[in-house]
């Protein structure tokens, strides 16, 4: 049987605003936390770009590196990590201002 | 396939594509020499009927000054518009490589049939219409593609800045044409 493969949601699949998280489990004992969490940054990436930073920074920050690892062009990696820095600094932007 | 055709830029850039382009452009200019074809403008190609004969090395400068007056001006202003940093390497190889397709023109200028008027249209003039068209498209499709990778540039800002910074480019390179060659 195919296994589904969840993403994490971010945006509220009603409105589009940030979710937050409300509650965390233990799986070993069953204790939950309750509260009102904000999702880490680099959690409201998606699965893609999230792999792209872990790989970026497994590189240590060459995009030399990364271009050859991923058989792209220099400015082709360099546009990608360009668009994730825009989504994050957004990202920041919309926490600021819900603060 | 079709971002190798018309995208290689997602995949060589920088200094490779600029041998590769370097190297095409040599290519390109002695096949030029013996149909006769002028690459006189950034992104012109005329094949001239006449039995003047230009020297050798005007037909290897041509294509340099086209490909001079475009990386200066798409440099220029990816270096304004861009919120990323631009590299003067990607600008100047990704533009080099995106002349392959007139490599194919001149090519294709051997068979250019000679016409007078529009009166005595032939299958062999519609034939190399048609093929010169295509390369046309081509080779404005790759400009526009180094131009979008090169600078990280997109959306509508993109095509406006391609099509300014494309006029300003013929107009250079028809200035510097003109003063050096012509």
């Amino acid at each position: 049987m195919k296994q589904l493969k969840k993403s994490l949601p971010h945006v509220c699949p009603s409105c589009q605003s940030p979710l937050k998280v409300t509650s965390l489990s233990c799986d070993a004992c069953a204790t939950v936390v309750s509260g009102s969490f904000e999702l880490p940054l680099l959690a409201r990436l998606s699965g893609e770009e999230l792999q792209f930073v872990l790989d970026f920074v497994k590189s240590s920050g060459s995009l030399k590196v990364m271009a050859q690892q991923l058989g792209l062009s220099y400015p082709t990696v360099r546009n990608l990590l360009d668009d994730i820095i825009q989504k994050i600094e957004a990202n920041e932007r919309i926490l600021k201002a819900d603060q | 396939m079709t971002t190798w055709i018309f995208n290689p830029f997602t995949y060589i850039a920088g200094f490779k594509s600029l041998v590769i382009g370097w190297m095409i452009i040599l290519i390109t200019a002695c096949i030029a020499y013996y149909s006769h074809t002028h690459f006189d403008g950034a992104i012109d190609a005329h094949v001239f009927a006449g039995n003047e004969m230009y020297p050798a090395w005007h037909y290897v400068a041509e294509p340099f000054i086209d490909w001079s007056s475009l990386v200066l001006v798409f440099f220029i202003t990816g270096r304004i518009f861009s919120v990323s940093t631009v590299r003067f390497i990607d600008i100047a190889g990704t533009f080099a490589l995106a002349r392959g397709p007139f490599v194919l023109l001149a090519l294709v200028d051997f068979l250019a049939p000679q016409t007078k008027d529009l009166f005595h249209i032939s299958p062999q003039l519609l034939f190399f219409v048609f093929i010169s068209l295509g390369g046309a498209i081509w080779v404005i499709a790759l400009i526009y593609n180094a131009f979008k990778v090169s600078a990280n540039i997109k959306g509508q800002r993109s095509v406006w800045l391609f099509i300014i910074s494309l006029i300003l480019a013929e107009v250079v390179s028809k200035i510097i044409l003109h003063y050096t060659l012509h």
